[in-house]
């Protein structure tokens, strides 16, 4: 388990916002994984399957915590502020594009928004991606095309009205 | 695909590469703990199947209760001692000594202030007494008759300490994974009687409105006190907050250097 407890305690972090949550989660999804190993199916790949019992028990702990979902863009917003890598010539320009762009996902539905952090901030595949969000492999890259193109959408939205 | 598209899906990956992730627990490890306790727990499970033990368990509270009055005072004070240690005891508080954390070096250090060179006398580590008997994670188990609870938060790890306390209860005490309890070492105490909250350890205080807070542990009714109240029924003041709540017929106090939402969180971990 060790090998995954990173992606594991990452997708946890993303869904509850909060690190001891994310922790208790991500533990109580190995025990549970362990647990359940009779049922899993011989040489199906073992990392999706292992995430969706972790993005299930985060979702419990974050229902339980009475935390609504979407927690990650404010994760996302504290950080780039912070983390900025530009040089400071181009440093207002990047920001202001990482701004406009977390106001973007913020305008998204809730799936749209998931597909899109399991793709590019957690960098999961198609089948970890399916996984998490409970859908066929095949949904993954419809429901990432449609997000893309809403994202697209509501940035041209905030383009215009600014 | 166009460079927008291209461009777009740069941008959130540059977006997510920012996120300034907390550091990795060891989850595998403590799920493996978890994972080992329940195996231990298994002959445990073995053996309540077997009422004779049970039995064993019911003759033996019949001597205790019926029987010791017949003893000579002697013997009866002797057995009285096991369950009683003074009257703070009586009043059903744990297993920690009724004169509160001493500390250490009372008798040599003189009190804080009354040194004769006027230097600055600092504060000796506060130890608290558990003057019940040192046992085991299985004979705690046994004396819970099964109902022992533990904390599954995974960072407080298993009990470093477990003592017997009066009226079949126990205390567990942990020093890792939180803020120490002023200078004892000690992260969280967390005491189990059989029972109810009230009788076991508020008998006596105002309720809510009184200092204590009602809280909702997993649903189920519980009382928060912030270190500086004083509970007059306790057996010793605060080393910490100190949260009460009852799960599966068994009276618990949590006591730790943290927040009522994370102390409830811990509570709410236990099983």
């Amino acid at each position: 388990m060790r090998g995954y407890q990173e992606v594991a305690f990452r997708t946890a972090y993303l869904i509850t916002g909060d690190a001891s949550e994310a922790e208790d989660a991500t533990q109580e999804a190995f025990v549970k994984a362990y647990r359940a190993l009779g049922r899993f199916r011989s040489g199906a790949p073992f990392r999706p399957w292992l995430l969706a019992i972790v993005a299930n028990e985060a979702r419990n702990q974050r229902r339980a915590a009475g935390r609504r979902a979407g927690l990650f863009l404010r994760a996302a917003r504290e950080c780039a502020a912070e983390n900025s890598p530009s040089p400071p010539e181009s440093a207002i320009l990047a920001a202001e594009r990482r701004e406009e762009l977390l106001e973007a996902l913020g305008g998204l539905r809730e799936e749209a928004r998931w597909t899109i952090a399991c793709r590019y901030f957690l960098g999961l595949s198609e089948e970890e991606t399916a996984a998490i969000l409970g859908c066929a492999r095949g949904t993954v890259k419809s429901r990432l095309s449609r997000a893309l193109r809403s994202l697209r959408t509501e940035i041209a939205k905030e383009g215009d009205a600014g | 695909m166009p460079d927008r598209e291209r461009e777009l899906e740069s941008d959130l990956r540059e977006l997510g590469s920012l996120i300034d992730y907390p550091p990795t627990p060891d989850a595998a490890h403590a799920a493996r703990r978890v994972l080992d306790e329940e195996e231990e727990e298994l002959p445990r499970r073995f053996r309540v199947a077997f009422p004779t033990l049970r039995w064993a368990a019911v003759a033996t509270a019949f001597v205790l209760i019926v029987a010791v009055p017949a003893l000579s005072p002697t013997l009866r004070a002797t057995v009285s001692d096991w369950f009683v240690d003074g009257d703070t005891q009586m009043a059903g508080g744990p297993a920690v000594d009724g004169g509160s954390a001493v500390r250490e070096s009372e008798a040599n250090v003189p009190a804080s202030g009354d040194s004769k060179s006027g230097e600055a006398v600092t504060s000796p580590a506060l130890t608290p007494q558990f003057s019940g008997e040192r046992i085991s994670l299985r004979e705690a188990r046994a004396r819970m008759a099964g109902d022992l609870l533990l904390p599954r938060t995974p960072k407080l790890g298993k009990p470093d300490k477990i003592y017997a306390s009066p009226k079949d209860g126990v205390v567990l005490v942990y020093t890792a994974g939180l803020p120490p309890l002023g200078d004892t070492g000690i992260s969280l105490i967390l005491t189990e009687m059989p029972g109810d909250v009230e009788p076991a350890y508020l008998a006596g205080e105002g309720g809510v409105g009184s200092g204590l807070k009602r809280v909702s542990v997993d649903g189920d009714p519980g009382y928060w006190s912030p270190a500086e109240h004083h509970l007059s029924q306790l057996d010793r003041p605060l080393l910490g907050n100190v949260l009460f709540w009852e799960q599966r017929g068994v009276a618990l106090r949590l006591e730790a250097n943290v927040q009522k939402e994370q102390a409830i969180r811990i509570a709410e971990s236990v099983r």
